[in-house]
């Protein structure tokens, strides 16, 4: 299936749909590309990424808030990175993606990188998904 | 996340060079303009997202129209916010 969505690789427990994509960007000049699973977060309007994810690349920081996430958690918002992930097309091909948006970043590694319902805006795609069969996908709309 | 730990995180961000100092200085002193006001944005601006800048409060609906519109009209300055009663994730 294009698009494909799945429950994590490293929690087949987990009921939340994943897909397995990349996020983007330099370091120290340099072009870097780091492969992750995504958390696709109907919950999230930003995406959020993990504290060693984001530091894989040099990102400019633009600010910042202490209180920002469910429980009261931080994130320091940050420019330069795009995220890669694919989509079922209309005509029911696979697309890869891509969105520049500005992402929030953890104080740590805890849970997932997530990818926020603002990049799946930016891209026009929308997410299918059944948690008793942990399948789904992404399409565009 | 406690005054503390949020300094902290920034004390570290500076550390590992993700972060100028007066990056970490310029978000404390917004957060500190907010702290001052905070009593006021959480009875008056629920269900917004308010922040500040240059020693500006300014008030969104959406996190990435606010976040656009605050870096166009302040260019390099840090911007300090909290979503009022709801969470961003």
């Amino acid at each position: 299936m294009c698009g494909k969505l799945a429950s994590s690789k490293t929690k087949l427990s987990d009921r939340r749909p994943h897909q397995t994509g990349s996020a983007s960007g330099t370091k120290n000049g340099s072009s870097v590309t780091a492969s992750t699973d995504w958390l696709v977060d109907t919950g999230a309007e930003i995406a959020i990424l993990t504290k060693d994810t984001a530091d894989r690349f040099d990102l400019l920081p633009t600010g910042g808030s202490a209180s920002a996430t469910t429980g009261g958690g931080g994130i320091l918002i940050k420019r330069g990175l795009t995220t890669e992930f694919e989509i079922q097309d209309l005509s029911g091909y696979a697309k890869t993606v891509h969105s520049s948006l500005d992402v929030g970043v953890k104080p740590n590694n805890n849970g997932s990188d997530l990818l926020g319902m603002d990049q799946l805006k930016d891209v026009g795609a929308a997410i299918d998904w059944d948690p008793v069969n942990r399948s789904g996908r992404l399409y565009e709309t | 996340m406690t005054d503390e730990e949020f300094s902290s995180w920034l004390d570290t961000e500076v550390d590992g060079n993700l972060m100028s100092i007066a990056q970490r200085q310029d978000l404390l002193a917004q957060k500190a303009h907010f702290d001052s006001e905070r009593a006021m944005i959480e009875r008056d601006f629920p269900n917004q997202i308010v922040g500040y800048i240059a020693n500006e409060r300014r008030v969104g609906q959406e996190i990435h129209p606010f976040l656009e519109s605050v870096n166009q009209e302040f260019p390099g300055r840090m911007i300090y916010f909290e979503p009022i009663r709801f969470s961003l994730a």
